[in-house]
């Protein structure tokens, strides 16, 4: 009973905290990786001092975690908050680590070991390790049938795992009451700490907020979603602590992107690929036959529906819409239809799974899905350099040189990035594409065509599924800052 | 070097290797298969699950052999996984072959076992070698995405080389007593 638990509570804490405590370090795969490694020194911690625990160390130990380890969410997001406001946010990698390590999972890693010795048998190893996989099998079950409930779900589960552990160790009666008291304060007490240290953190973390209210959060299967809302009542939608649309300043971001090509090519089939806050569609409806959207999380599209319905105004589209959840990738590989216009709306490649939709091999699914004269458009994660391009658009536009025949980058210095619209051959040429933001209301920006482009792309090679570096740049970049 | 040092040295290599072939291969499934929720939970159970066998109803003997059906379990997954992307039919058939190689790490334990004195220094020396695996290998991802995936396979032969190490080294030692 006591290793299922074990193998129980450290699979939801894998599933939990990893997430959890990325996010006040700025959540990219490096920093996700680091919290990892975290959590399996903990294993190591555990495995190394084992033999020093007597059972009353271990009992205390047992208090410790019911106090410690699911307060440690608020606690390393009010120490992140401290930090950046200190301005020294550099020490919250270092030292959630070290918390993470030494207090996490150490206690759990003690068990399994300490059930074999008792269990001499040759077959000890056996049965004790079977006990820990199964409880970690049976918390992946639960975390996937909790669905949208989990953080909550896991928070009760977690704690009552705890107190198995703590009767598991033979505490007195009244002791174990005490410790489920105890549990109690602590679940009732965490969705408000929750809440309070999110608002803190986001608050002293972004200079853009001086106050913050969260107005959703849950984690769905993917990550976790969050709706803000600042002082002047915008509301933003945060993917893993990430800003991924925002009512206000990304409306420029969703014109580049989705508009500017839409009305370039009117009356067209448009598919968009990601968009889950659907805040593209009020851009694309007006020039656009039909749209499809395919996006992985059926629950940031439900946020995006509930929360920005004002904004994105769906119930006023007069153009036929469909919603498809499915895997980007998957969806462009296996659909038989035909589109005028791509919109490539994904997060950016902070992470490997996102990396992959800024590839040769991704834009190859996508040019394969577009009519002879379709048109891909996305996002180049930074500015554009006419001279000299830096290595993560210089390597996004590299693969798109490699797919398409004809594109034009546009660089709009309202929405802070650079932007690239390709085919075989444009429909429209760049003269058209000024005309079109003059019009708009647009007027410091940059367009360059390939023949601008494509000499200073000499050295780049195309980000594509073996060559991910894009991620390791913007890894990189968001490590140093 | 002696018989301690060669056990430890080989529970580092396994973890490490492990590491490496289960962020290779999950990274890979999501790439050429699916990145939902659905195949991913599906596929770590199914990895779980063959360790789970391994641990409890395989005996100890077999270490080359299983460490083979890994080794051609991973290479398998990739051949299809890179021939036959995006098909969700072959996903049971992928999900077999996790519990082929999944079969090994659990085994791994339950043979290992009897090579050192106290089981806390078997998983700190798996572990320690399976966080070394993590902190290589999803870099060399960002880094080389797939031609590190292709390589992954190929630490379960260095493996087999460690276990075929002690074994003669194991061999000779106890010849050596033998003759005293």
């Amino acid at each position: 009973m006591l290793l299922f638990v074990a193998g129980f509570n450290l699979m939801l804490l894998e599933l939990l905290v990893i997430r959890e405590l990325s996010i006040p370090l700025f959540c990219t795969e490096l920093v996700i990786l680091l919290v990892t490694v975290a959590y399996f020194s903990g294993h190591l911690l555990g495995y190394a001092v084992y033999s020093y625990f007597s059972p009353a160390a271990l009992r205390a130990a047992v208090v410790g975690a019911v106090l410690v380890h699911l307060p440690l969410i608020p606690w390393v997001r009010l120490m992140a908050g401290a930090l950046a406001k200190a301005g020294v946010h550099r020490l919250t990698l270092p030292l959630t680590f070290l918390v993470v390590s030494v207090f996490l999972t150490s206690l759990y890693a003690m068990f399994l070991p300490l059930a074999i010795e008792s269990d001499n048998s040759p077959r000890g190893m056996a049965r004790s390790y079977t006990a820990e996989l199964s409880g970690a099998i049976a918390a992946l079950l639960v975390a996937f049938l909790l669905g949208r409930w989990f953080l909550q779900g896991a928070a009760v589960l977690y704690l009552v795992g705890l107190l198995v552990v703590a009767w598991c160790l033979e505490f007195k009666a009244r002791n174990l009451g005490l410790l489920a008291a105890l549990a109690l304060l602590v679940c009732l007490g965490l969705p408000r700490a929750d809440r309070v240290s999110a608002e803190y953190f986001y608050s002293a973390y972004y200079q853009w907020f001086s106050s913050v209210k969260i107005l959703h959060s849950e984690h769905s299967p993917y990550q976790k979603i969050e709706v803000l809302e600042d002082q002047h009542g915008k509301r933003s939608l945060y993917l893993n602590g990430l800003e991924y649309f925002s009512s206000g300043d990304l409306e420029h971001f969703n014109y580049f992107l989705s508009g500017l090509p839409a009305s370039l090519k009117a009356d067209s089939k448009v598919l968009v690929v990601g968009s889950g806050s659907m805040s593209s569609l009020r851009y694309l409806a007006p020039h656009s036959s039909e749209i499809t959207t395919v996006e992985l999380d059926a629950r940031v599209t439900q946020v995006g529906r509930q929360y920005f319905a004002d904004f994105n105004k769906l119930e006023q589209l007069q153009v036929p819409w469909r919603l498809v959840i499915d895997d980007a990738k998957h969806f462009l590989a296996t659909t038989d239809q035909q589109f005028d216009l791509i919109i490539i709306d994904v997060p950016a490649p902070y992470y490997l799974q996102t990396g992959l939709l800024f590839t040769r091999e991704f834009y190859e699914l996508a040019a394969a899905r577009l009519n002879e004269e379709g048109v891909l458009s996305a996002y180049l994660c930074e500015w554009y350099e006419p001279d000299r391009p830096e290595a993560l658009s210089g390597q996004i536009l590299a693969a798109i040189e490699v797919v398409f025949a004809d594109y034009l980058v546009v660089d709009g210095s309202a929405a802070n990035l650079a932007f690239v619209m390709a085919a075989k051959q444009l429909p429209f040429d760049s003269k058209r594409v000024v005309q079109q933001l003059r019009a708009d209301g647009y007027s410091d920006f940059q367009v360059f065509g390939r023949a601008r482009v494509q000499p200073t792309l000499a050295g780049f090679e195309p980000a594509g599924y073996s060559n991910l570096n894009t991620v390791w740049e913007l890894n990189r970049w968001a490590l140093e800052r | 070097m002696g018989p301690g040092t060669l056990n430890r040295s080989y529970a580092l290599v396994v973890g490490l290797w492990l590491a490496t072939l289960q962020v290779n291969l999950f990274f890979a499934l999501q790439t050429y298969l699916s990145s939902s929720v659905l195949s991913w939970t599906l596929l770590v159970g199914c990895w779980l699950m063959g360790s789970i066998l391994g641990v409890r109803w395989l005996r100890p003997g077999d270490s080359p052999k299983l460490i083979s059906l890994a080794f051609a379990g991973a290479l398998l997954c990739q051949f299809l996984l890179l021939n036959y992307p995006y098909r969700l039919s072959l996903l049971p058939l992928h999900a077999l072959l996790l519990v082929a190689v999944g079969l090994y790490p659990g085994y791994f334990f339950q043979a290992e076992r009897s090579h050192f004195t106290r089981p806390g220094q078997l998983f700190f020396w798996e572990t320690l070698g399976f966080v070394l695996g993590l902190l290589i290998s999803v870099p060399a991802l960002m880094r080389w995405g797939l031609r590190a995936f292709t390589l992954s396979p190929y630490g379960g032969l260095v493996v087999l080389a460690m276990w075929a190490l002690r074994s003669a080294y194991t061999s000779s030692s106890e010849d050596c007593s033998h003759a005293l």
